[in-house]
């Protein structure tokens, strides 16, 4: 199913914005896909709310070798993933938060015409976001990198491409 | 069967902090006397660049025949030892003095922003995103920050609870291996100037990249300042000790 | 100590093994360690304050980055000269070994690899096959020929070979973050220089 992917800095100003599409031809219809940033941005005032309710859950570290990066193996981060957080017309509206602020949204469309609604498996959605955050904090840590700025890089762009192809158009 | 309860709580606790500490070491390292280094060189190197920048303006063109030179060319020897370059920030003007330090503080903030980023992206458990409140940012700067980088926790943190933060530091470790006099002159005391700036841009570079990033949010100053006698081990921990003042306006 | 001090000066296959030990200690043992993240991300804030401060005329950053080394250089090796006790180095090729092998592991706790050396033995390379100092960084497209990112390191080896007598220059001749297939320094020896005679007066 195709899905629109965006990170919203901490300005709501979009920092990066992705549609994953697989091979099937089943993209969003045009009228839907120019709907896409407007929904995402709707549905930004929602994760607002949630982001002062989220209660954290307790750690469950599991260190491992290397870097600071390297240990995404836990689920510390699973307190980020917010879930469903909303619907519109059959689509689905998944968010997730950074420690930073930087919001994280993916708008799910159903695999027929919009006529059933949108599925979301939370296990390999989380899996999606919690790894593209990695990512995303990797790219923070370039020293050209400027936080709240857009993220160009085209090694971030294959990686979070690839990762989607992994995880959600399946 | 509440005393029970509270105990394997506290365990708990033990347990992750042992686990957290285990995990920084297991993190790829470097030798600390090279960053130390590193850092310290920072302010020289932002006093080199002020004269560079201020060369560069009053003739452009001889700037540009030394940059024909060959590849090799090393501005070292022009650009002076670390010592000779501490001692022009004495004599340059006020301007060319907060120039220098804004250089610095944009070293320090964008560490800050940065690191503070990846430290919370690790396992800590000192931290959770419930209490993300002004207080507690301003404890994971004396606690986690400070340790990543000094070595060290700030020694004493004092709020008046409505934005107003002391940190004090007795023993700052930039300036742990000067040799100074038990008074400080008012020379000796502008030198170190430039060497609180990076702490200062650091601290604000956190506090931005948790929430508090508005403009003119977060003013941070550092003075030098008289540790308290029961620090006063021996005499040269006097001057070492760093109040860091920091400001933060706090909407509602 | 002193017994590793001796072996260094052993025959040279012999030396190569202890020297990595010996180096492999001091690191273990009594080296004080920060996390290598730390250093990167302190590095990085440097080199791209530099980038804005020179409006990214990045042949100045270079210059700049170097001479920063340069400094740190000529202070450095006295750090390293009290905690090896290494003596004196016999040969260009030993002093290249003891640069790798022992510099290297017990400041950045890499070893890169000597190699391409001139046929006068003046000139050899060092690989870096890692490089605490570049990680995550991603040069932005206007850098990426005319930046040697890691350039501090080419001061800081200037530096601290000087104060052992040796002028040498030292250069980057390529880099992976400029998309380059390995990251190779040069370090070219000039001169030995007479001692008690202070930099630049013959």
């Amino acid at each position: 199913m195709p899905c629109y992917f965006a990170i919203i800095g901490a300005r709501d100003n979009p920092i990066y914005e992705a549609e994953f599409t697989s091979q099937q031809l089943n993209s969003f219809p045009p009228e839907l896909k120019e709907l896409n940033p407007f929904i995402l941005h709707a549905s930004l005032d929602i994760i607002e709310d949630l982001q002062w309710q989220v209660n954290p859950q307790s750690i469950n570290s599991g260190s491992g070798s290397g870097g600071f990066l390297r240990s995404r193996n836990s689920s510390n981060n699973g307190n980020c993933y917010l879930g469903k957080i909303d619907h519109f017309y059959g689509l689905a509206i998944t968010g997730y938060l950074s420690y930073g602020n930087m919001k994280f949204v993916m708008i799910h469309s159903s695999n027929a015409n919009g006529s059933t609604l949108a599925q979301v498996e939370d296990w390999s959605v989380r899996s999606f976001y919690q790894e593209v955050h990695e990512l995303f904090v990797k790219t923070l840590m370039n020293p050209f990198y400027k936080l709240n700025d857009p993220i160009t890089s085209p090694v971030f762009d294959s990686k979070v491409r690839a990762l989607a192809r992994r995880y959600l158009l399946k | 069967m509440v005393d029970s309860g509270l105990a394997s709580e506290v365990n708990e606790h033990q347990r992750l902090q042992l686990q957290f500490q285990l995990f920084q070491e297991s993190l790829p390292k470097v030798d600390e006397t090279v960053y130390r280094m590193l850092l310290n060189e920072a302010v020289p190197l932002a006093i080199g660049v002020e004269r560079s920048l201020n060369h560069l303006e009053e003739d452009s063109t001889d700037q540009l025949e030394t940059d024909l030179n060959s590849k090799l060319t090393f501005e070292s020897q022009e650009l002076g030892a670390s010592h000779k370059l501490l001692q022009e920030y004495m004599t340059a003007d006020q301007d060319q003095q907060i120039r220098i330090n804004t250089r610095l503080e944009n070293i320090g903030f964008q560490l800050g922003q940065k690191l503070s980023q990846l430290l919370i992206f690790s396992n800590n458990p000192n931290l959770s995103f419930k209490d993300m409140d002004l207080l507690s940012v301003m404890k994971f700067v004396c606690r986690d920050v400070w340790k990543q980088v000094f070595g060290k926790q700030i020694d004493n943190l004092k709020t008046n609870h409505r934005g107003t933060f002391y940190l004090l530091d007795y023993n700052y470790k930039p300036i742990e291996s000067f040799t100074l006099e038990e008074d400080l002159s008012d020379q000796e005391q502008k030198m170190m100037e430039p060497f609180l700036h990076v702490p200062c841009g650091m601290i604000r570079g956190v506090l931005a990249s948790l929430g508090f990033e508005k403009e003119d949010q977060v003013t941070c100053q550092a003075t030098l300042v008289e540790a308290p006698d029961s620090k006063q081990a021996g005499a040269s921990a006097f001057a070492k000790s760093v109040s860091f003042n920091v400001q933060v306006l706090v909407e509602r | 100590m002193s017994a590793n001090s001796a072996n260094i000066s052993a025959s040279s296959a012999g030396s190569k093994k202890s020297l990595k030990t010996f180096s492999d200690d001091i690191w273990k043992n009594k080296t004080a360690k920060i996390n290598a993240e730390l250093f990167t991300l302190t590095y990085g804030s440097i080199v791209s304050q530099l980038c804005t401060d020179f409006e990214r005329d990045f042949k100045k950053v270079n210059s700049h980055l170097s001479a920063m080394g340069y400094n740190i250089g000529v202070r450095l090796i006295e750090d390293f000269l009290a905690r090896t006790a290494l003596p004196r180095c016999d040969s260009f090729t030993q002093t290249s070994e003891v640069i790798s092998k022992c510099a290297f592991k017990i400041f950045l706790n890499v070893t890169p690899q000597v190699g391409n050396w001139s046929s006068s033995k003046d000139t050899f390379s060092l690989f870096l096959d890692e490089n605490p100092l570049s990680d995550f960084v991603e040069l932005p497209m206007d850098a990426v020929k005319e930046l040697w990112y890691s350039n501090i390191l080419c001061g800081v080896l200037k530096g601290a070979l000087e104060m052992v007598q040796m002028d040498c220059d030292v250069w980057f001749v390529s880099d992976v973050l400029r998309g380059d297939q390995n990251t190779e320094m040069r370090v070219k020896l000039n001169r030995i220089m007479k001692e008690e005679i202070p930099a630049g007066e013959d």
